[in-house]
């Protein structure tokens, strides 16, 4: 964090609207696009997004290192948008959890690391799929394991870091970072079966 | 090629997201926000207010909790703000004949070595279910201690805000004047955290009260002890580990000051 920005969480800290707002602008956007990745929605990332920077004015007595700004407005927003995911209850979502083996995927947390070492297997699939596919694939996931991706991806954090803002233990990023990929990989094929399942079917149609 | 599958992970979100645009103006979503945080800033200043004091959040519930029906409407909640400390009991009590127009009893220092740390005058408005000021009044806050900190407060006696009879309560009888102890236990959670079920049970039955916004999960008892004395109502309260007879003890020390 800049010294510039430094000075303004202080404020802000300090009670100053002035700095709050300054804050917002130079932030607003990316945590609507953080709040969008983990609904897909844009009226609940609405939703997500005041509410955050409600939360943030509200409760900055609870922010006792200004250096945390940013992963500090994550982790409200983090929360703030899998509260609003947990009520919508009624929402059918398909969720691909249940086709990994839970035990197996903690001891393959470490996995990552390995996986990031070469192309490995998700790196072949995403070059053959679209973008359409791909969004439809990261739509398909758990809102946990989007959350993941996204704090790991989009805003670079590390799997430390990453823990600090969901309230998780590393390891269970970790884990949760792997699988998200393995589920990302498995829906990719899936659809490139089915894709080429009806291809076949208009050929002899 | 190496980490070709992160990069390619990493360029295909970054490329999406940065493509999305809210549909709402980021000025008029500002003002929003703005309105929000007026809607729910009074709170918030009685919490911190309270917060100062102890872990005070909670007296906020507590007295909630013993108010009575009122002529204008029903308080269902109370706001409190202050802006002005005072560093000494005796500065305290100049501030509460002139904010107060009372002179409420605040020791410098009790037996049990608990001395007087700070203290200030809040200005305390209950308001009814659409935010309706009803009841109005300054009262006077005492903090003692620094490790075991118990706090006494001191208000001119409102009528509005009168205490129910509680069969929970033990109750003693010094120099006339009848004190009132209690012992009440609280679950402080996280802001958003769910309670766990038979928390939420023992809410209902009045055992238990919560208290959302709090860094991390804790269980504590807060012990209370109240009296009336010449028109002035006093609470000494604790989120520490005094026993209520130390209250008790500390009370009479109270009533006991000429």
């Amino acid at each position: 964090m800049n010294e510039e920005k430094k000075a303004l969480v202080e404020l802000m800290l300090g009670g100053s609207e002035a700095a709050f707002d300054e804050l917002y602008r130079s932030s607003s956007k990316k945590l609507y696009r953080m709040a969008y990745f983990i609904t897909g929605n844009r009226s609940d990332s609405e939703d997500i997004l005041q509410e955050t920077f409600v939360k943030c004015f509200l409760h900055r007595d609870k922010l006792r290192e200004p250096e945390r700004f940013e992963s500090w407005l994550y982790q409200i927003l983090v929360r703030t948008a899998w509260r609003l995911e947990k009520r919508k209850k009624n929402r059918s979502e398909l969720s691909f959890e249940g086709i990994l083996d839970q035990e197996k995927d903690h001891v393959r947390a470490d996995w990552i690391e390995e996986d990031e070492k070469g192309k490995g297997p998700l790196g072949a699939v995403l070059e053959a799929e679209t973008a359409g596919q791909i969004r439809e694939a990261l739509k398909k996931l758990d809102v946990k394991y989007r959350t993941v991706i996204l704090l790991y991806y989009y805003n670079e954090l590390s799997t430390k870091e990453i823990a600090r803002v969901t309230g998780t233990m590393e390891g269970t990023v970790k884990s949760r970072l792997f699988k998200a990929r393995k589920l990302l990989k498995g829906i990719l094929e899936a659809e490139d079966i089915v894709e080429r399942e009806k291809e076949r079917g208009i050929c002899h149609g | 090629m190496a980490r070709t599958s992160e990069e390619q992970l990493k360029r295909f979100i970054n490329t999406e997201l940065d493509s999305i645009t809210p549909d709402m103006d980021e000025e008029l979503r500002l003002l929003e926000i703005h309105k929000k945080l007026n809607k729910r800033s009074d709170f918030m200043k009685f919490r911190k207010n309270k917060l100062a004091a102890v872990f005070t959040a909670m007296l906020v519930i507590t007295v909630l909790g013993t108010v009575t029906a009122v002529a204008a409407g029903k308080i269902t909640g109370f706001i409190s703000t202050s802006d002005e400390n005072a560093h000494s009991s005796a500065e305290l009590r100049e501030l509460s004949k002139t904010q107060m127009q009372a002179s409420p009893k605040i020791p410098d220092n009790f037996s049990n070595g608990m001395s007087f740390v700070n203290g200030y005058i809040a200005q305390v408005k209950g308001v009814d279910d659409d935010n309706n000021q009803v009841i109005t009044y300054s009262e006077a806050y005492a903090n003692y201690g620094s490790d075991q900190k118990v706090t006494l407060t001191s208000n001119v006696h409102q009528d509005l805000v009168s205490e129910d009879s509680d069969p929970s309560g033990q109750y003693e009888v010094y120099q006339g004047i009848t004190l009132t102890a209690r012992e009440e236990p609280y679950l402080f959670l996280p802001e958003g955290k769910e309670p766990a079920e038979e928390d939420k049970k023992l809410e209902e039955e009045g055992k238990l009260t919560i208290s959302y916004g709090s860094g991390q999960e804790e269980r504590k008892l807060f012990r209370t002890v109240s009296w009336s004395e010449n028109g002035i109502d006093y609470l000494l309260f604790t989120f520490s580990d005094k026993e209520l007879n130390s209250l008790t003890a500390m009370a009479k020390e109270v009533i006991d000051m000429k």
